[in-house]
């Protein structure tokens, strides 16, 4: 009789302790279930302020661009062609700068009041992260990267380097591309060279995939075309090549007619990448300047030299870049770096009623 | 049926034990419960509206409203019950929206280096910037500079200018660093390069609530029926054509039932 109730006992408290236990996980999975229903609710906040900010950041960023009237640089994707459109002046940067203190002082006000934006780097000219300055003059830069593409990018350097680099385009992806030196009632266009120590194009004719680099010249230069394979530079050499010259020439510089300055083709070969790049060569166009070595690219090149950098008057570089192969399925467009971060909002939140407070 | 003194003892601390479980399974599922409704009954809606006040708020900068309300230095015309569900209410504060227009002695001309200019009550003071606009009359000599005087002390200044002409170019300066504004300060001294011509147009102390307009009319939000707020950055053009960088701006605004 009492192994009986013994028995009942051991299996009432069983049953108390198995109920127990199942009402128990029903209440962590509720509980877990409502902790992460507000999760959800404070992301789709955060990402909604955070959307929004970056969204009227670059509105606002865009409008002050807009703002100085000019375009510095113009780039658009139709079809399989890349048109840019690049202004070369003195005044260019220091107007840049502007903004970018603009920027600095709005940003410095968010701080003081709890700021929630912090500035790496800048959307336009900021410090470049693949170029390094010779002397004390820091590389400002703005670069576009091919949607999808981030092994291609075109970086424009400011004033006083005056240079576009066209990084990871080559034989499979670029058809080709025109050049055009626009300028105005100063540094005259003369004929386009190419240099000795050989652009490779050994198999242009069996693969039939060289990029042809077309330079359309104004006044007394004759248009040439001429095809290299860029693929096979990099293996052609590993440092710094001049391929191309175009004279450039103006009274104030000399005896008029004369090589006084050139627009320079260099192959560059970059020390550094950011983060994503599979390659860190490419096509880099330098105006105008004088043949020499220097610490710009760290060999020998054309391109900047302290002091004799200064432009005569605006000049503008069109690009127009025919492309190929797999890089024209990816969606059309550019995209900048990532220069800003956003931090995350402080939210007040309670389950029953949430508030989304931010600091003022 | 008499039961042993031991049996007793197991009867009760079995009793406790169940008690004890039972209450704290209670607690959890009332607790757990409350959450779980409370969440998915109020919140989800009430984020619908903060994400409502967003589009609303960006809807007026695309739309050029906002360039409106800054030229007029107030919202005018702007019904924001149209895009809200009913029962809600929304205002907009524009940060830096007012200003303080000079009316006398503007015009700094070579000769003269500065002149007073009263700012608004200010209602916080402290370390704030400052923000100035002004025409170069003359062709400019140098970079046309202004600076800000507080006592003895000289601020500097950088400028965003748009040039539509030899003479008519249109600059707007801040302060490189916050002016210590001591309490109850009225008036600052803007001070010219002295080789320039300038016709001071505006000036005003940034972050103060004073410079601050609103759609508001309600002193306060009651905290019990406050559902949230957001921002926008907005870049602030002084004319129609958009040439004129007039300053950066917060934009934000706040939603309650009413």
């Amino acid at each position: 009789m009492a192994s009986m109730k013994s028995k009942k006992g051991i299996l009432l408290t069983l049953g108390l302790v198995f109920v127990s236990l199942t009402v128990l996980s029903f209440a962590g999975v509720i509980l877990n279930n409502s902790e992460t229903s507000e999760n959800r609710i404070k992301e789709f906040i955060e990402t909604e302020r955070m959307y929004n900010l970056d969204k009227s950041i670059s509105k606002s960023i865009s409008r002050l661009n807009d703002a100085l009237g000019r375009d510095v640089f113009n780039a658009s994707w139709k079809n399989n062609t890349i048109s840019i459109d690049a202004l070369f002046s003195n005044e260019s940067l220091k107007e840049q700068n502007e903004i970018r203190r603009q920027l600095n002082i709005f940003n410095s006000r968010l701080k003081e009041s709890g700021g929630y934006i912090n500035f790496t780097n800048f959307p336009i000219f900021g410090e470049s992260d693949v170029i390094s300055g010779g002397n004390s003059n820091p590389v400002t830069s703005s670069r576009f990267y091919l949607k999808n593409s981030p092994n291609m990018y075109i970086e424009y350097v400011a004033h006083p380097y005056n240079m576009i680099y066209l990084n990871g385009f080559n034989n499979t992806n670029t058809e080709r591309i025109n050049f055009t030196y626009v300028y105005g009632n100063h540094m005259f266009p003369f004929a386009v060279e190419e240099l000795s120590g050989g652009i490779p194009t050994a198999n242009c004719v069996t693969s039939g995939e060289c990029v042809e680099i077309y330079f359309e010249t104004r006044g007394n230069a004759p248009s040439i075309s001429s095809l290299f394979e860029f693929d096979n530079m990099g293996s052609y050499t590993a440092s710094n090549t001049k391929m191309y010259r175009q004279h450039v020439s103006d009274s104030s510089w000399g005896t008029y007619g004369v090589d006084n300055r050139t627009i320079a083709f260099n192959w560059l070969v970059l020390a550094a990448s950011p983060t994503n790049e599979k390659t860190t060569k490419g096509l880099a166009i330098v105006l105008p300047e004088k043949d020499q070595a220097g610490t710009f690219f760290g060999s020998t090149y054309y391109g900047y030299a302290e002091g004799t950098n200064s432009l005569l008057a605006e000049t503008r570089i069109e690009l127009e870049i025919t492309l190929r192969g797999d890089v024209l399925k990816h969606r059309e467009g550019f995209m900048s770096p990532p220069v800003y971060d956003i931090v995350f909002p402080h939210l007040e939140t309670s389950a029953n009623d949430l508030k989304v407070y931010f600091e003022q | 049926m008499i039961l042993s003194p031991i049996k007793r003892k197991k009867g009760i601390i079995f009793a406790l034990d169940g008690a004890i479980a039972a209450t704290i399974i209670l607690i959890m599922l009332v607790n757990t419960t409350y959450y779980f409704t409370s969440t998915s009954r109020e919140s989800l809606s009430q984020t619908q509206v903060i994400k409502r006040g967003y589009d609303v708020i960006s809807m007026f900068d695309e739309s050029g409203q906002l360039d409106d309300a800054l030229r007029n230095e107030k919202f005018a015309d702007l019904n924001v019950y149209d895009f809200l569900p009913s029962g809600y209410n929304m205002s907009i504060d524009f940060h830096d929206g007012l200003r303080t227009d000079c009316t006398s002695s503007c015009s700094l001309s070579s000769g003269r280096i500065k002149t007073p200019l009263n700012t608004l009550s200010l209602t916080r003071g402290g370390n704030l910037h400052v923000q100035v606009n002004a025409k170069i009359t003359n062709a400019p000599s140098g970079i046309p500079a202004l600076g800000i005087g507080l006592n003895t002390v000289q601020y500097a200044m950088t400028s965003i200018c748009a040039s539509k002409g030899i003479n008519d170019m249109d600059c707007t300066y801040t302060t490189t660093g916050p002016v210590p504004f001591p309490t109850g300060i009225t008036n600052l001294n803007v001070v010219s390069d002295g080789s320039n011509n300038f016709d001071v147009n505006w000036l005003k102390v940034l972050d103060d609530p004073s410079y601050t307009f609103s759609t508001r009319t309600e002193a306060e939000i009651p905290d019990d029926q406050f559902i949230g707020s957001g921002e926008r950055w907005y870049a602030g053009f002084d004319d129609d054509t958009r040439e004129y960088f007039e300053g950066m701006h917060k934009v934000r605004f706040r939603i309650w039932l009413q």
